[in-house]
């Protein structure tokens, strides 16, 4: 029998952060997801990667401590036997390791400061272990992780999302009909686009300032969250900024969800850090606000594990990505077919990747059961018919999706071999490119600690097409202005792209 | 976030406690990302320098650090990839 959904554990982990008596509870759990999904149409097996038995069929077994890279081999190894429709990774970074990948954005401690980027995005992709971004860029399967809690020592989270996603069914796209929107104030127009491009309006946005963050039951009760706000590393906490002040009032607070989030929610946080997991020893006992979402009835939380970005005015970056995943979940897409076609459209609505796209495509992630549907597709009344429930009688649910999948996996072997990679050069812009970049700096005001970062556009290597030589060249600099009388620092980035010598291209980030 | 530190593969921090001496200076953060703010942070003798964070407080603006600016000071703590995870001071030096 075809297998359409593996949960991947590594048990040898497990075990140690919870002994034999939280492995078999855990287990018991993962039984009646299996019962749920069976009863769904869906066959789904629990295989641990270090086990031998299991693993036999699939090239044998990862080590007992598993790094990344054993275990995105052991995944590639598993997918092209078995081809599953769903893979659902088991457990938080610290019992299902998360690929360590190079961030391409990375500008020093005062700028973008994460080295590396935490992603589960090479999992999704057919492309062998590497921590180079650029190997990542056609992601073909679909892909959820399940989160634990960091440092616990019982598996009473695990297994509560273990039983929630048991019990998660589709509802009316009624349901999904209204939105919790929260923005900071400084970002309130990019976001109001988010939700208009979403649900043909704005008119629930919340901003902070002037609202403060403990929203009520009713204010959280829509089953869709889309927030734009400031998130901090290892922080329970999302920030609120008025427009052109450095001042970060306290947004959402996971502490204040208990008891508010109506079951089957689906979140989208832009934030900085807005999906990252950590050890709630180190945030004064308080766990991430994506894993206190879940814990409260959320279905699933698209978010990133580092520092995200977006611009100033317009959509871009997180905001695009993170309202593609919505605009999919809307359309009936399970919560992981949607979070791949997130990507796929990210990374195929462009010529190339910046690094500031490149490391979006990296960092957003999906927590939660991929094969969970929030939304129930109406059915064409053609299917209501008797000739057509006798035609398709026989017809599993896999046959269709099997469709699907040929699809999604067909568009992201086209975006991997078709888009362009990023190769960082030292060589900076040529001269008449340089001299328009240094026109716009003087005009965006940028003073002194220029940053400068070059990179060559490599063609695929597949193509046969010699295209025009294309750069992307990148100044950051330090705006100094000055607000009710104090002297504040405002960052501009210009993204340039260069073709044969000539500017073609360029779009400006600012700091907010 | 010390100019030398390297995270550690997996994102996870070093569990030891260190103590760590040095002054307290506000400096810009995450500058062109979505997170830009100025922060607190802990230069030390040889230039290199540490963000601020104490567990349970503000991830950007925490006024326990903000009373602390210009000050040397001997921190006590867990250093964390981004971050120096603050859990006491041993001594005010001026």
């Amino acid at each position: 029998m075809a297998t359409d959904k593996v949960v991947l554990a590594l048990h040898t982990a497990l075990q140690a952060k919870y002994g034999k008596a939280g492995l078999a509870s855990v287990g018991k759990a993962l039984r009646a997801l299996i019962a749920a999904d069976k009863r769904r149409g869906l066959a789904t097996v629990v295989i641990h990667l270090d086990d031998a038995a299991e693993m036999a069929p699939y090239g044998g077994p990862v080590p007992a401590v598993a790094h990344a890279r054993a275990v995105k081999n052991a995944i590639d190894r598993l997918v092209a036997a078995a081809q599953p429709h769903y893979l659902l990774l088991l457990g938080g970074p610290d019992v299902m390791p998360m690929v360590p990948i190079t961030n391409p954005a990375y500008s020093g401690p005062e700028g973008d400061s994460d080295r590396h980027v935490p992603s589960d995005l090479p999992y999704a992709c057919d492309a062998p272990y590497s921590t180079n971004p650029n190997r990542f860029l056609g992601p073909t399967r679909v892909v959820g992780r399940l989160p634990d809690l960091i440092g616990a020592r019982k598996p009473t989270l695990l297994t509560q999302l273990i039983n929630a996603a048991a019990r998660t069914k589709p509802r009316p796209r009624s349901d999904y009909q209204s939105s919790f929107g929260l923005s900071t104030q400084a970002w309130a127009k990019s976001t109001a686009l988010s939700l208009t491009n979403t649900f043909g309006h704005a008119k629930n946005l919340l901003t902070s300032p002037p609202k403060a963050s403990r929203w009520s039951a009713s204010q959280l009760a829509p089953r869709v969250h889309f927030i734009n706000c400031h998130g901090g590393d290892t922080a329970p906490e999302f920030y609120g900024q008025p427009p052109d002040k450095d001042e970060f009032p306290l947004a959402h607070h996971a502490k204040h969800l208990r008891g508010k989030v109506s079951a089957g929610t689906i979140v989208a946080a832009e934030c900085c850090y807005g999906a990252q997991l950590y050890d709630p020893a180190d945030a004064a006992g308080h766990k991430a606000i994506a894993l206190a979402y879940l814990e409260d009835g959320a279905s699933g939380v698209f978010g990133s594990t580092t520092i995200a970005y977006g611009p100033c005015e317009g959509n871009g970056s997180a905001d695009l990505i993170c309202q593609f995943f919505v605009q999919q979940v809307l359309g009936g897409s399970s919560l992981g077919r949607a979070a791949l076609e997130a990507r796929q459209k990210f990374a195929g609505a462009r010529t190339h990747l910046d690094p500031y796209d490149l490391k979006t495509m990296m960092q957003f992630y999906l927590l939660g059961d991929p094969s969970a549907q929030p939304v129930e597709v109406t059915a064409h009344s053609l299917t209501r018919g008797k000739a057509f429930r006798k035609a398709f009688a026989e017809l599993q649910d896999r046959t269709v999706r099997n469709l699907r999948r040929e699809r999604l996996e067909r568009e992201g072997k086209y975006l991997g071999q078709a888009l362009p990679s990023l190769k960082p050069i030292d060589q900076g812009p040529g001269d008449k490119v340089a001299a328009a970049l240094k026109a716009m700096t003087h005009e965006s005001g940028l003073k002194d600690e220029l940053v400068h970062l070059s990179f060559d556009i490599v063609p695929p290597r597949r193509s046969t097409k010699q295209g025009p030589q294309r750069r992307v060249h990148v100044v950051k600099g330090r705006r100094p202005v000055r607000e009710d009388g104090a002297s504040v620092v405002r960052v501009v980035a210009l993204v340039a792209t260069e073709e044969e010598g000539q500017l073609i291209h360029v779009r400006r980030l600012h700091s907010r | 976030m010390c100019a030398a530190s390297t995270p550690a593969d997996d994102g996870a921090g070093s569990a030891a406690h260190v103590v760590l001496e040095g002054r307290v200076e506000r400096r810009p953060l995450g500058q062109g990302t979505k997170s830009a703010h100025p922060g607190m942070v802990l230069v030390l003798a040889d230039g290199s320098w540490h963000v601020l964070r104490r567990a349970g407080g503000h991830a950007y603006v925490d006024p326990a650090f903000e009373a602390m600016e210009g000050k040397r000071v001997r921190l006590r703590g867990k250093l964390r990839p981004n971050f120096f995870l603050v859990e006491g001071v041993d001594e005010p030096n001026d």
